[in-house]
C-alpha cells in the first residue's frame, strides 16, 4: 500500500461518488479522492489532480466517457498519460465492454457498485 | 304441209320457212355438203352427211334437187363423245389449274393444250414456237432446271419425271410458281415421247410461304424469349421445352427429355406445383399465376421459378398445360415478400381470312383488322355515316333494319349486302356478335366482314345458266323496262331484229305490248306471236324485283301449219286446188258420209252430183292401195294420225290412175272428229318419175352436175355414161374410158372385193363399198361407191356414184389422233380422274358410283377396278368418315358450281387435291392429286406456326419485335401494358415512345448496340409510358435476332411496377424495422442502465449504512436513489405506451397558433419570473393534420428547453414562428441563448437517454419523444445551432397531410 495516491472519480452520479469514497477510503488508507461529474470537467482538472488512477464512468451529460478518452489521447505533450483508467459503469451495452477492453489507455471495466471488494481486486491503493 | 304444185322458189316468194336456211343455201349456190340430224320414223335419230345438187330446167328455173347421202351416225357419235370426254378432262384441268403437254423426241412435235398456255395467258395463235416461248418463260433464277432434270432422268433410264417447282413468267410479266411433272415412253429403249403436266401452284406456294414465314417470327419470339416455357400434357409430362427454359436451368435438350421431372422439383414445393395444375386443369384458358417452386438446375441448386400455369389443352394448336416460369431467384433472395404481377389473359380474337371488327359503345372505340382494312380498301375506318352511304340504296332499307333487329337481339346475325368500293360495287357479308363485358352485358358489336362478290357472281351466274340456257334450242329473251333486250340466246336470233349490226338487238313491235302487260301485272303469261312464219308460244314471267321480263318461246309452227292449212281448207279446196289439179275431201269417220270437191269427182271421173261416202270411195282403190288407204283413214280416226300415201285407183270410166292423198284429223267445233284432206292426180308425176332417170331427166347437163363421179356400166363392164368429174378424177379421158374395164379403176389389191361387190349390185339389185381410185398417174384416192341395178335401153346396166371420201378419212384420222392424244392424255396424266354417278337414297345423296376412271386413280388410290362400283364397296365406312366431302360432291351435282378442295380420305390415309365439277346434274368429274407429303409438311409447319403463335399471343408477358424505327409485332398483352391497341402501337409508335423521356438516351444506345452487335443481350429496368401518360416500372430483356434476313430486336416486356412499388414499400419497412429494433436497443440498454444505476447506488448506501447506521446523509440519499429507481421504471412504462401509441391515434385539423397559446399559457409563470420576451409570428388560419395532443406536446418539450437551456440574464428571447412554405408547415422555436456544438452533439441530440446539461434533472427522454411524435405524423425535425449565438429548431408537416412526404 502506498500513501499519497491520488484517485479520481469521473461520474455525474454524485451518491455513486459519495460512496466510492467512502469505499476507496476505507480500503486505501492515505488515498485522496478527487471527483468531477462529467468529462469535460475532469478534463479541466487533470493536470490540477495529478492522479495515479482515474474511474470513469460512460454515461455523463456534457461529455461522456468515451469522448473523454478520445480527448485525452488527442491531448498530446505536456499531458502525463502514467495512469491506469477503469471504466465504472451500469451500462449493459456490451459495445462499451469491447470498446473497453479494445481502448489502449483503459486498464479494466467494473460494473457498478464500487465494492470494496471490488476496489481490493483492481489493487490500485 | 302442202306444198303441192309449189316451185322452190315459192318458198322464198311466200315466205315458207321449212328447213329454210338449208334450202336457201342449196339454192343460191346450187350445191351443198351438209350434215344433218335427222328423225327416223320411230322417233329415233341419225346423222346424214349429205351432198347435194341443184336441177334446172332450160329456163334456169330450179326444178329439183338430187343429192347423196350416207348415215355417218357412228362417226358422228364417236366423235361427239370424244368432243364431251376430252372437254370433260379440259374442264376439270381448267378447275384443276393444270395444263398438258407433250414432246415426241423423234419427230420434236410439242403439243401444248390450253390449260398450260392459260396458265401463262399465251393464246393459240400468239407465239410460233411454244416450246420455246415456254423455255424462255422460266424464270431467269429457274432456267434450265427442269431441261437438266428431264436429261438426268433420261440419262438414268427413268420413266417418271418427278415433280418439279420453278417459276415461269406470264406473258402480262407475272411471275407465278407451276410444278411439272412427267412421263417418258421409251421405244427399243430409246426415249420417244415425253408427257408433262403442269400445274399452277402459286396459291399454294403464296400461302405456304406465308405461313413459314409466321411460323418462323412467332417461333423466333418464342425461342428467344427470356422467359422459360414448358408445355405439359394432361398427364403432367413435358412435351415441349423452348430453349429458353433449358438455358434457365442449364440443361441440354437430352438431359432435359431423360430428366424426371419429379426430381427436379423441390420436395417441399411439389405440392403446391401439383395444386395449381389442377387448379389450371380445372379452369381452361384461365391461367394459374403466381405459382412459386424451386427447381435444381445442372449445377444442383435449387432456384425458385414463378410460373403461370394455363390449361390450353382445347385451345388447338398447344394442346397442353402451358409453364410460362421465370427465374426468381435472385428477387426472392432480396425478399421474400414479392408480391405477384397477374394480368387477366386476354381471349386472342383472330378469325383469319376474314375482316373483324369491334365497336364498342361503352367506350365509343372502334376497332378494324388489318383485313378489314384490305377489303374496305382504306387505311382509315370511315364514319357510320360514311360506311351506311357506301351501301347499295336498295340495301339501305335492310341495313337500317339489321341495325335496329342488332340492338335487340343477343344472338348472332347475318346480313348481306352491297357495298361500293370507289366505283366497284362489292357483295358484303357481315357476321356480328354482341360484344360483352365481364358481367355480361352487351356493350357493343363485334364480328366478321366477308367479301362474297365472287361467290355472289358465281351464284348469279349460275342462276342466269340455269334461267338461260344458251343451248335452249327455243328462244330465251330478257327484256328490261326500257325493252332493250339483255339476254337472248342464239335460238332467239331469227325473231329479233337488227336494225344496224353491232347495236343491241331491238324487241320486235308485236311484242311490245305483251311485255308491258308482263310488266303491268305480276303473273305469268301467255301469248302466240308469229314471228318469219314461225310461231311461238310464248311465256313472259317477270322477275321479282320487277325490272326485267323473261321470255320463253316454244316453236309450235307444225301445228299451226296444220291448223293454218285446215282453216285456208275453202281457199286451197277452190282456188289453188283447181289450178294444181288438187281436190279437197271430208269425212265423218263416224258416219261414213263425206264430201268431195270437184276436182276429186273429175279425178274418180264420176258426174258432179256422186254423192261420196266411205264406202263407196274406198271401191275405187286397187287391192292392194284399198287395204293401206282403209287402214290410214281408221288410224287417222282412232289415233289422230295423219297420213300421206300415193295410191293407185281405179276411176269409174275404168282408167288406172296414180293419186296422193292426203289426210288430217281434225276436231270440229263440237268436239267431233272429221277428217279432212287433199286429193290429187299424181299420174303423170308417177309416170315421169319412173322415167326421169332413164329417159327424161339423165341429161349430160345433170350428170355432169353431179358432186361426184357418175357411170354406168353394163354387166359385161362396158361404160354406157360417166360424167365429166370421172374423167377428171380418174385422169383418164373420156375416149379412154369408153375403152376400159370397171375393174380397171382399182388397185390389184381390191380387185377381188370390187368384182364381187359389183357382182352382188345384179343379183341383190344394189351395193355400196369404200375403196381406193386409181388414177391414170397411180394415185389411190379413197372413195365411196354405190351400185344400183337399173335397165337402160332394155340392158340390164349398173349405175352409181362416186364420192370422194379422202376428207372424211382425214377427219377420221384427225379423230383417230384426237382420241389417241386424250387417251394418251387420259392415261399418262398425274392427276386421278374420275368420272362418278352420285347414288341418292330418299333424295340425299348417300354414295357415289365410279363411271370412268384413268390409271392415275388407280396408282394414287391404290383401289382396283373400281368402275361400276360404289366407293363405299372400295372404301368402306368412307361414307361416314368424309360425309362432308360427300356433301359437298352433292352440292357440285346440284348447283354445278365447280369445287376445289383437299380431303383427307380416312380410308386411304392420303391427302388429295381434288378438283370437281357437274358435266350434268347427278354426276360430276373428280381430278385430284395426292398431295399426303406436302399437306403433312404444311400440317406440320402450319400447327408449329399455330403453337408459337398461340404461345406468342397467349403469353402474360408482353412480346415485341422493332426495326430500328418501328415495331413489327407486339402482342395483345405488350400493347395492354401500355394502354394502346396492337394496331396503334405498330401504326404510330417509335420503340423508344413507350419509355419515359429520361430513359430515351439509354435505351436508344441500348438497341444501337444490339443492332450493331456489340451487346448480345440486354436485361434493365425502366421507366415506362403509358398512353394516358402515366408511368409504369418495366423490365426489359431483349436481343437480336435475324428475322427473314433483317436485323430486329425481340424480346419481352415486364411490368413491375407492383413489384417495385411493393419493394419500396419493403425498404420503408425494413428501415422502419430497423429504426425500431435500434431504438429498442437504445431504450433497452438506457432504462437498464439507469436501472442499474440507482441500484447500485442502493446497494452502496445499504453496505455504507450498516456500518454507520445512523448516519442521515445516507439515509437521504438512499431516498434520492429510490426515488430516482421510481422515475426511471414509471418512465419505461410511459415510453412503451408512448410507442404503441404512436401512429395509431386519429389525425384532425389543428390550429397552430392554438397550440403555441396552450403551451405559452401553462409556461406563463416561468415566463413572467424569469422575464422572458415571447414573440409569436404564427400564421393565423395555419392547421395541419395532427394528434392535438401530441403537437401541445412537441411545441411544450420545445419551448420549455429553450426557457431552460436557451435563455440567460443577457439574452431573453424566444422567437416562435409559424408559416405555409409551398406546401409545407414550417415552425421555428428559436433562442440566442447559448447554442448547442452540433459537431459534437448531432447524432446524440434525439437519442434516447441523452443529456447535455450536467445541472438539469432530465432523463434524456423529452427530444426523443418530440421526434418520434412529429415523424409518426409525416413531419420531419432539424436544428440549427452555433455555440454562443443560440439554437433553432425547425418542424416540418406537409400541409395536405401525413400520407404525403414532405418537400425539402
Amino acid at each position: 500500500m502506498q500513501k499519497g495516491r491520488r484517485i479520481f472519480l469521473i461520474d455525474d452520479d454524485e451518491i455513486f461518488l459519495m460512496i466510492s469514497t467512502v469505499n476507496l477510503k476505507t480500503v486505501c488508507s492515505g488515498v485522496e479522492i478527487m471527483t468531477a461529474t462529467n468529462g469535460e470537467e475532469g478534463l479541466l482538472q487533470l493536470n490540477s489532480a495529478q492522479p495515479n488512477v482515474i474511474l470513469l464512468d460512460v454515461n455523463m451529460p456534457v461529455m461522456g466517457g468515451w469522448e473523454f478518452l478520445e480527448k485525452l489521447s488527442g491531448a498530446g505533450i505536456g499531458v502525463n498519460l502514467d495512469f491506469p483508467i477503469y471504466i465504472t459503469t451500469s451500462s449493459v451495452d456490451p459495445e462499451d465492454k469491447r470498446r473497453a477492453q479494445l481502448h489502449p489507455l483503459v486498464k479494466g471495466f467494473i460494473e457498478k457498485p464500487l465494492t470494496a471488494e471490488k476496489i481490493r481486486e483492481m489493487e490500485i491503493c | 304441209m302442202v306444198f303441192i304444185g309449189l316451185t322452190p322458189r315459192d318458198f322464198f316468194d311466200h315466205d315458207i320457212d321449212y328447213g329454210k336456211t338449208v334450202w336457201k343455201e342449196l339454192f343460191d349456190k346450187g350445191t351443198l355438203k351438209v350434215d344433218t340430224l335427222e328423225k327416223r320414223f320411230d322417233g329415233s335419230t341419225f346423222w346424214v352427211e349429205g351432198e347435194y345438187v341443184c336441177l334446172y330446167n332450160a329456163a334456169g328455173e330450179i326444178t329439183g334437187h338430187f343429192g347423196i347421202q350416207y348415215d355417218v351416225t357412228e362417226k358422228k357419235e364417236a366423235e361427239l363423245g370424244l368432243k364431251a370426254s376430252e372437254e370433260k378432262l379440259k374442264e376439270a384441268q381448267k378447275i384443276a389449274k393444270i395444263g398438258d403437254s407433250s414432246l415426241n423426241l423423234l419427230t420434236g412435235e410439242f403439243i401444248v393444250s390450253e390449260g398450260l398456255l392459260d396458265m401463262v395467258q399465251l393464246s393459240k395463235d400468239d407465239e410460233a414456237d411454244h416450246r420455246e416461248w415456254l423455255r424462255a418463260a422460266q424464270h431467269p433464277e429457274d432456267r434450265h432446271k427442269l431441261e437438266l432434270l428431264i436429261r438426268e432422268c433420261i440419262a438414268n433410264n427413268k420413266k417418271v419425271i418427278p415433280p418439279l417447282e420453278y417459276r415461269l413468267i406470264r406473258k402480262d410479266g407475272v411471275v407465278i410458281w407451276v410444278k411439272t411433272q412427267g412421263k417418258i415412253t421409251y421405244e427399243n429403249n430409246q426415249p420417244f415421247f415425253i408427257f408433262f403436266t403442269t400445274q399452277d401452284i402459286s396459291e399454294n406456294k403464296a400461302i405456304q410461304d406465308q405461313i413459314k414465314a409466321s411460323e418462323e417470327r412467332f417461333r423466333s419470339l418464342v425461342e428467344n424469349g427470356k422467359d422459360g416455357l414448358a408445355i405439359l400434357s394432361a398427364e403432367g409430362e413435358i412435351s415441349y421445352m423452348s430453349p429458353s427454359s433449358l438455358g434457365i436451368l442449364g440443361y441440354s435438350d437430352k438431359e432435359m427429355q431423360a430428366a424426371n421431372l419429379v426430381d427436379m422439383v423441390h420436395p417441399e414445393d411439389l405440392d403446391s406445383l401439383t395444386k395449381a395444375f389442377y387448379l389450371a386443369m380445372g379452369q381452361p384458358s384461365t391461367p394459374v399465376a403466381d405459382v412459386l417452386y424451386r427447381v435444381r438446375n445442372k449445377k444442383g441448386k435449387w432456384r425458385w421459378m414463378e410460373g403461370s400455369l394455363t390449361n390450353f389443352l382445347e385451345t388447338p394448336h398447344i394442346g397442353g398445360v402451358v409453364n410460362n416460369f421465370h427465374d426468381v431467384t435472385h428477387r426472392l433472395e432480396n425478399s421474400n415478400l414479392l408480391k405477384k404481377i397477374n394480368k387477366q389473359l386476354k381471349t386472342a380474337q383472330k378469325i383469319a381470312g376474314l375482316g373483324y371488327y369491334e365497336w364498342n359503345w361503352q367506350d365509343n372505340t372502334v376497332f378494324w383488322s388489318d383485313e378489314l382494312y384490305n377489303i374496305c380498301k382504306t387505311n382509315k375506318i370511315p364514319s357510320e355515316a360514311a360506311l351506311f352511304a357506301a351501301i347499295h340504296p336498295e340495301d339501305q332499307p335492310t341495313f337500317t333494319a339489321y341495325r335496329k333487329r342488332l340492338s335487340e337481339e343477343k344472338s348472332e346475325t347475318t346480313i348481306e349486302f352491297r357495298f361500293l368500293i370507289g366505283k366497284d360495287l362489292r357483295n358484303f357479308m357481315v357476321r356480328t356478335l354482341p360484344l360483352l363485358d365481364d358481367s355480361g352485358k352487351v356493350i357493343g358489336l363485334e364480328g366478321t366482314v366477308q367479301d362474297i362478290t365472287e361467290r355472289k357472281e358465281r351464284e348469279q351466274e349460275i342462276l342466269r345458266l340455269s334461267t338461260f340456257p344458251s343451248e335452249n334450242p327455243n328462244p330465251v329473251l330478257r327484256v328490261l323496262k326500257d325493252a332493250t333486250i339483255s339476254y337472248s340466246n342464239k335460238a332467239s336470233q331469227p325473231i329479233l331484229e337488227h336494225k344496224t349490226s353491232g347495236k343491241a338487238p331491238k324487241l320486235p313491235e308485236h311484242f311490245r305490248k305483251f311485255v308491258k302487260q308482263t310488266f303491268n301485272g305480276s303473273e305469268i303469261l301467255r301469248t302466240e306471236l308469229s314471228v318469219g312464219g314461225i310461231t311461238y308460244s310464248f311465256t313472259s314471267a317477270r322477275s321479282e324485283q320487277g325490272d326485267y321480263v323473261n321470255l320463253y318461246g316454244l316453236d309450235i309452227s307444225p301445228q299451226k301449219e296444220i291448223e293454218k292449212a285446215l282453216r285456208e281448207n275453202e281457199y286451197l279446196l277452190n282456188e289453188v286446188g283447181r289450178i294444181a289439179k288438187i281436190g279437197g275431201w271430208e269425212l265423218d269417220p263416224k258416219t261414213g258420209e263425206g264430201t268431195w270437191t270437184r276436182e276429186v269427182t273429175e279425178i274418180h271421173e264420176v258426174t258432179p252430183e256422186y254423192q261420196f261416202e266411205l264406202g263407196r270411195g274406198l271401191d275405187f282403190y286397187l287391192p292392194s292401195s284399198r287395204s293401206a288407204i282403209a287402214k290410214a283413214i281408221d288410224e287417222a280416226a282412232q289415233l289422230g294420225k295423219a297420213f300421206d300415201l300415193e295410191l293407185e285407183i281405179c276411176t269409174a270410166k275404168g282408167n288406172h290412175k296414180w293419186i296422193r292423198i292426203i289426210g288430217i284429223p281434225v276436231l270440229t267445233d263440237e268436239g267431233e272428229v272429221r277428217l279432212r284432206g287433199s286429193f290429187q292426180d299424181i299420174t303423170v308425176l308417177k309416170n315421169a318419175q319412173n322415167n326421169i332417170l332413164l329417159e327424161k331427166e339423165l341429161s349430160d347437163n345433170i350428170i355432169n352436175s353431179l358432186p361426184g363421179t357418175f357411170y354406168l356400166y353394163t354387166t359385161e363392164g362396158k361404160f354406157l355414161r360417166w360424167n365429166k368429174n370421172f374423167e377428171k378424177v380418174t385422169g383418164y379421158s373420156g375416149e379412154e374410158i369408153a375403152a376400159m374395164h370397171p375393174i380397171q379403176f382399182f388397185h390389184d389389191s381390191e380387185k377381188e372385193l370390187l368384182t364381187e361387190k359389183i357382182g352382188n349390185v345384179f343379183v341383190a339389185g344394189e351395193d355400196s363399198v369404200d375403196a381406193h381410185f386409181l388414177t391414170k398417174s397411180g394415185q389411190m384416192i379413197p372413195y365411196y361407191f354405190t351400185g344400183k341395178a337399173i335397165s337402160y335401153d332394155g340392158e340390164t346396166c349398173l349405175m352409181g356414184v362416186g364420192i370422194d371420201t379422202s376428207e372424211r378419212k382425214k377427219a377420221l384420222e384427225a379423230l383417230k389422233h384426237s382420241e389417241e392424244q386424250y387417251r394418251s392424255l387420259f392415261e399418262n396424266m398425274n392427276e386421278g380422274f374420275a368420272l362418278c354417278k352420285m347414288v341418292y337414297e330418299k333424295g340425299k345423296a348417300v354414295d357415289f358410283r365410279y363411271i370412268q376412271v384413268n390409271k392415275a386413280f388407280e396408282d394414287i388410290t391404290g383401289l382396283k377396278n373400281p368402275v361400276g362400283k360404289k366407293v363405299s364397296e372400295l372404301i368402306p365406312g368412307v361414307e361416314q368418315a368424309n360425309h362432308e366431302e360427300i356433301a359437298l360432291l352433292s352440292r357440285v351435282c346440284e348447283t354445278g358450281i365447280p369445287e376445289r378442295f383437299e380431303v383427307k380420305v380416312e380410308g386411304l390415309n392420303v391427302w388429295l387435291s381434288s378438283s370437281v365439277f357437274s358435266p350434268k346434274k347427278g354426276f360430276f368429274v373428280s381430278m385430284f392429286q395426292d398431295v399426303t407429303e406436302r399437306k403433312l409438311a404444311t400440317i406440320a409447319i402450319e400447327s408449329s406456326e399455330q403453337r408459337f403463335r398461340a404461345l406468342v399471343e397467349q403469353s402474360l408477358t408482353g412480346i415485341y419485335i422493332f426495326d430500328k424505327e418501328k415495331f413489327v409485332y407486339v402482342n395483345d398483352h405488350f400493347a395492354d401494358m401500355f394502354g394502346y391497341r396492337v394496331d396503334e402501337v405498330l401504326e404510330t409508335l417509335k420503340p423508344t415512345d413507350v419509355l419515359t423521356e429520361s430513359e430515351y438516351a439509354r435505351s436508344s444506345d441500348l438497341i444501337e448496340k444490339r443492332l450493331t452487335g456489340e451487346l448480345d443481350f440486354v436485361h434493365y429496368v425502366a421507366k415506362g409510358l403509358k398512353k394516358d401518360g402515366t408511368t409504369i416500372w418495366v423490365e426489359i430483356h431483349g436481343s437480336k435476332i435475324d428475322l427473314q434476313g433483317k436485323n430486329v430486336i425481340t424480346g419481352t416486356v415486364l411490368d413491375i411496377t407492383d413489384r417495385v412499388n411493393s419493394e419500396h414499400a419493403m425498404k420503408e419497412l425494413l428501415k422502419t424495422t430497423t429504426d425500431q429494433n435500434t431504438r429498442l436497443k437504445d431504450f433497452s440498454f438506457i432504462t437498464s442502465h439507469n436501472i442499474r444505476s440507482s441500484v447500485s447506488n442502493i446497494l452502496g448506501l445499504t453496505e455504507l449504512l450498516i456500518l454507520d447506521p445512523t448516519n442521515a446523509e445516507y439515509l437521504r440519499m438512499l431516498r434520492t436513489s429510490t426515488e430516482k429507481l421510481d422515475t426511471t421504471i414509471r418512465n419505461i412504462n410511459e415510453l412503451i405506451h408512448f410507442e404503441n401509441d404512436l401512429g395509431e391515434k386519429g389525425l384532425i385539423d389543428y390550429n397552430i397558433l392554438q397550440s403555441v397559446n396552450n403551451v405559452l399559457a401553462q409556461n406563463n409563470q416561468v415566463i413572467k419570473e424569469q422575464g422572458l420576451d415571447i414573440r409569436t409570428n404564427v400564421e393565423k388560419h395555419l392547421s395541419i393534420k395532427c394528434v392535438p395532443a401530441y403537437l401541445d406536446s412537441i411545441l411544450q418539450n420545445l419551448v420549455t428547453n429553450a426557457i431552460k437551456y436557451g435563455t440567460t440574464e443577457r439574452s431573453n428571447i424566444i422567437e416562435i414562428n409559424g408559416q405555409k412554405v409551398r406546401d409545407n408547415i414550417e415552425l421555428q422555436i428559436k433562442d440566442y441563448g447559448s447554442g448547442i456544438d452540433l459537431d459534437r452533439f448531432k447524432d446524440k441530440l434525439f437519442k434516447i437517454g441523452s443529456r447535455f446539461h450536467s445541472s438539469s434533472e432530465g432523463q434524456g427522454l423529452g427530444l426523443y419523444m418530440s421526434k418520434r411524435q412529429i415523424e409518426s405524423m409525416g413531419g420531419d425535425i432539424e436544428v440549427e445551432s452555433q455555440p454562443g449565438k443560440g439554437t433553432t429548431f425547425k418542424v416540418y408537416f406537409n400541409a395536405k397531410g401525413p400520407e404525403n412526404f414532405f418537400d425539402r
